[in-house]
Parts: structure tokens; C-alpha cells; sequence
């Protein structure tokens, strides 16, 4: 056998098994799938807190090309089965519900950010801003590259934000001053899709059991409601 | 792909290389070579030990830390060199060789500083390792089979990755790797043998979660002996 053409064919054989000819998947295939993203504050004691309040409502954050973001409800359908899964996983966790009245020491909401939009995610989206309308979110920042359909839930600090109040000056009664919402917790499920199918309906259920799993620290401590 | 699976393709290939040196080698004995006179009751063998470039596919299992990292075998995987003879049975030369370990574990979580991230996992581990080689060939030349062991000295390079959602972390470590191996080759015509063997890779390359990055590599490949 002539040595050159056994060379050629070591070559080409060489080539199609190379090892440099790797093609990793680009994030967006990545991401396919659900992918879910949680957070906490390191200076929060959840053993400290026992109660929440959780609004019902979702609010669907829709970002178009030029970035500009409009809000609308998020169908009473599909917010009820997803505050649902969320309160219940709060409540496997030791934590009781109580009205938003009743002085809760953590307050949880639910919106969902939609849009083929590469960029930041602030904590001010949250549909909290004008539902305690005495707090004000300290901005904290996520980059997300992400194309559509985020959950973001997010766990406020009620008792410290309380803490933080600052004191009403003389014959203000006081809800008018601003107090900072520290988020104790928080996670974004990105990959679940903006609109209301059972089947994203599903995934972001998935999505808010595989949130809360890989929080083992969110236990409510033992103290009276 | 499983351990099993990955076993059972390499006994396959051990099969396949079996037969076809057994068919070929019908044809070599009666195909009188160039420089190989059997003459009846006098066995006028020529010696003729070779220079030689070689080359063949590899099969690789990682071990210890690499194979914490990626338990995964490896099916990419080549090497490609040359010896020559400067003893009788004794080839030096040179090799380069290169392989990619990769693994997808579907979901995964991994911790975070302040939280945690889940997603699709994937996890990759390409080495290159360029050196000097040396093998030493039992039997003469002319046998159909000549076992043979060597050891690899060189100086390699890994890319250890990790791919979670939009997370990638890479690093590329540069050590060196000595090679033990031991293998046959199975002469199927004058210039040409097919060869198994088997190597260890040890490296004392060093990622994140590896230390001393190494591998078993099953080989299957040919040999050419270059002509006078």
C-alpha cells in the first residue's frame, strides 16, 4: 500500500473525530428548557419571619424593541394557579398566610416579564411599587439574556423595611414617608413563555417547585403568627 | 453514552480489528513481501525494523477527578506520530494527540454566592498533548504480532468548561503528561500493521475540580512502515 494514501486516510479519519471541532451550545439553546434563578439576602433570618401576604394579581411587564415597557394583568386564570403554587410551597416551608392588613413580616409578589429583550432586570418592575405605597424598592440589578416569558417572585422584608422607616416628622401620620423594601428572596424562572397556555401555566408551576427546592434556607421559624 | 454501552462498542472494535487482520494476513502470507525470503528449512529472515508514522482513533475513560467532572467516556479522540528505529526492537519519535470529553446532565443545580442556579448542564474537557514518544516492539519484524509497550513525555493542554443557562466558565491549564501503554500490532501487509493498545494519561493538568487531569485511551489504529 502506498504510505501516502494511507496518511490521506489517517487524515481524514483524524478529521472526522476531532476533538477541536467542538460546537458548544449557544445560550439560547441553553435555555430551552426552563432555567431558574434564586437569590437571597444574606443578612435575612427567615427563622425571624412567620407570616406573609401575597397579592393576587400578576402583572405581566412587556418590554417592545425600542425597550419601552407596558403592564397589563395577567389572565385571572393562570395568576390564581400560580399565587396558588407559591402560597402553598410558602406554607409546606412553616410560613402562614395573613391579609396585607394584618402586618405580615414578608411580602411576596408575582409578575411576569415578557419581550425579546437582552438586558437588566430591576426590582422596581415589581407590582409591589403603589401596593405598599409607603415603601420603595432598594434597586437591585440581575443581567438576563433571556428572549421570552420570566417569572419573577419576590420576597420583601416588611419588618425591616418597618425598621428602616424613618420617623414621620411631627404631625404626619406617617404612610406618606417612604421606608426602603429590602428583597429578602427572590427568583426568576426564565423560559416560561408570556402567554397563557396550560402548558407554560405548567412550567412555571415546575419552575416555582424547582425555585423554592433549591431554597432550603426558606423555613419560617417557630415563633406565634 | 453508559459504561456498558461504550464497553460493548469497544469489544466491537477489538472484534472487528480481530477479523480484519485475520482475513488480511491470509493475504500477506501468500503474498511473499519485499525482503521477507521464507525459504523452505532455512528461514532467511530479514530483520528490517522500520521508521513508521502512526495513527487511529481513541476511545478515552476519564478517571478520578476528570471522571468526578465528566463521567462520561470520551468517543472523540485521535493520535497521529512517527518512530524510528534506533535499536533492534527500540522506536523513538514523536506524537501529538488530542480528545474532548462532553456531557450534558439535563438539569442541574449549582450554588451561587448568595443563591442558586438550575438549568440544563453541559460539561466539556478537550486536551492536546504534543511529545516525545519511545515503544519497544517484542519479536521480530516479520511476525504477524509483535506486542510492544512504550511511554509518552509531553506537555499538554486541557480546556475544562462548564455550561449552565447563560453561565460559562472556562479555564486552560497547561502541564505535563506521561503515558504508559502497551499494545499489539497486528501486521496485515508488508508496510502496514493495525495496533490495539491501551494508554494511561496521566497529566498534571489542574482545573477548579480536577487535579492531575487523567485518562485511560483504548487505541485502535495502523501503523505504516515507511518504505526503504
Amino acid at each position: 500500500m502506498n504510505s501516502t494514501s494511507s496518511l490521506v486516510r489517517f487524515a481524514g479519519i483524524s478529521l472526522a473525530m476531532c476533538p477541536a471541532c467542538i460546537d458548544y451550545p449557544d445560550s439560547s439553546e441553553r435555555v430551552n428548557d426552563t432555567v431558574v434563578y434564586t437569590f437571597y439576602d444574606s443578612a435575612t433570618d427567615f427563622g425571624a419571619h412567620r407570616t406573609f401576604a401575597i397579592s393576587d394579581d400578576v402583572t405581566i411587564f412587556r418590554a417592545d424593541e425600542s425597550g419601552n415597557v407596558s403592564r397589563e394583568p395577567l389572565d385571572p386564570g393562570s395568576a390564581s394557579t400560580l399565587v396558588a403554587q407559591v402560597t402553598q410551597q410558602m406554607e409546606s416551608r412553616g410560613f402562614v398566610r395573613v391579609s396585607r392588613e394584618a402586618t405580615p413580616s414578608l411580602g411576596l409578589s408575582l409578575s411576569v416579564l415578557s419581550g425579546e429583550v437582552t438586558g437588566y432586570y430591576y426590582s422596581y418592575w415589581s407590582n409591589y411599587w403603589g401596593y405598599y405605597g409607603s415603601y420603595y424598592y432598594v434597586p437591585y440589578v440581575y443581567k438576563y439574556d433571556y428572549q421570552t416569558g420570566t417569572l419573577a417572585i419576590e420576597a420583601t422584608d416588611l419588618q425591616r423595611a418597618d425598621a428602616r422607616r424613618p420617623a414621620a416628622p411631627e404631625g404626619d401620620a406617617g404612610p406618606s414617608v417612604a421606608a426602603q423594601l429590602q428583597i429578602a428572596w427572590g427568583s426568576l424562572i426564565y423560559g416560561v413563555a408570556s402567554d397563557t397556555s396550560a402548558q407554560n401555566v405548567q412550567r412555571a408551576v415546575e419552575g416555582i417547585d424547582r425555585a423554592f427546592a433549591q431554597s432550603p434556607y426558606l423555613q419560617a421559624g417557630s415563633g406565634a403568627p | 453514552m453508559t459504561k456498558r454501552s461504550s464497553t460493548t462498542v469497544f469489544l466491537a472494535l477489538i472484534a472487528l480489528a480481530l477479523t480484519l487482520a485475520s482475513t488480511l494476513r491470509v493475504r500477506a502470507q501468500t503474498v511473499a513481501p519485499d525482503g521477507y525470503h521464507d525459504h523452505e528449512g532455512l528461514h532467511e529472515v530479514r530483520d528490517l525494523e522500520r521508521a513508521s508514522v502512526f495513527g487511529g482513533y481513541e476511545i478515552g475513560l476519564g478517571s478520578r477527578d476528570l471522571h468526578d467532572f465528566i463521567g462520561d467516556p470520551s468517543f472523540k479522540g485521535f493520535e497521529l506520530g512517527g518512530l524510528y528505529p534506533v535499536a533492534r526492537g527500540l522506536h523513538v519519535g514523536l506524537y501529538m494527540n488530542s480528545r474532548l470529553f462532553e456531557e450534558a446532565r439535563g438539569t442541574t443545580t449549582i450554588a451561587l454566592s448568595n443563591g442558586a442556579l438550575s438549568g440544563d448542564f453541559y460539561r466539556y474537557a478537550r486536551f492536546w498533548s504534543t511529545g516525545a514518544a519511545a515503544r519497544y516492539y517484542f519479536l521480530r519484524p516479520d511476525h504477524f504480532v509483535r506486542p510492544y509497550i512504550g511511554v509518552r513525555l509531553g506537555v499538554s493542554f486541557m480546556t475544562a468548561t462548564t455550561l449552565l443557562a447563560d453561565r460559562e466558565y472556562y479555564e486552560t491549564p497547561v502541564g505535563f503528561t506521561v503515558a504508559p501503554e502497551v499494545g499489539f500490532a497486528f501486521r496485515v501487509l508488508p508496510l502496514l500493521s493495525v495496533s490495539l493498545a491501551a494508554r494511561y494519561d496521566f497529566s498534571t493538568l489542574d482545573a477548579r475540580q480536577i487535579d492531575n487531569a487523567s485518562y485511560a485511551a483504548f487505541h485502535f489504529g495502523l501503523i505504516v512502515n515507511l518504505p526503504d
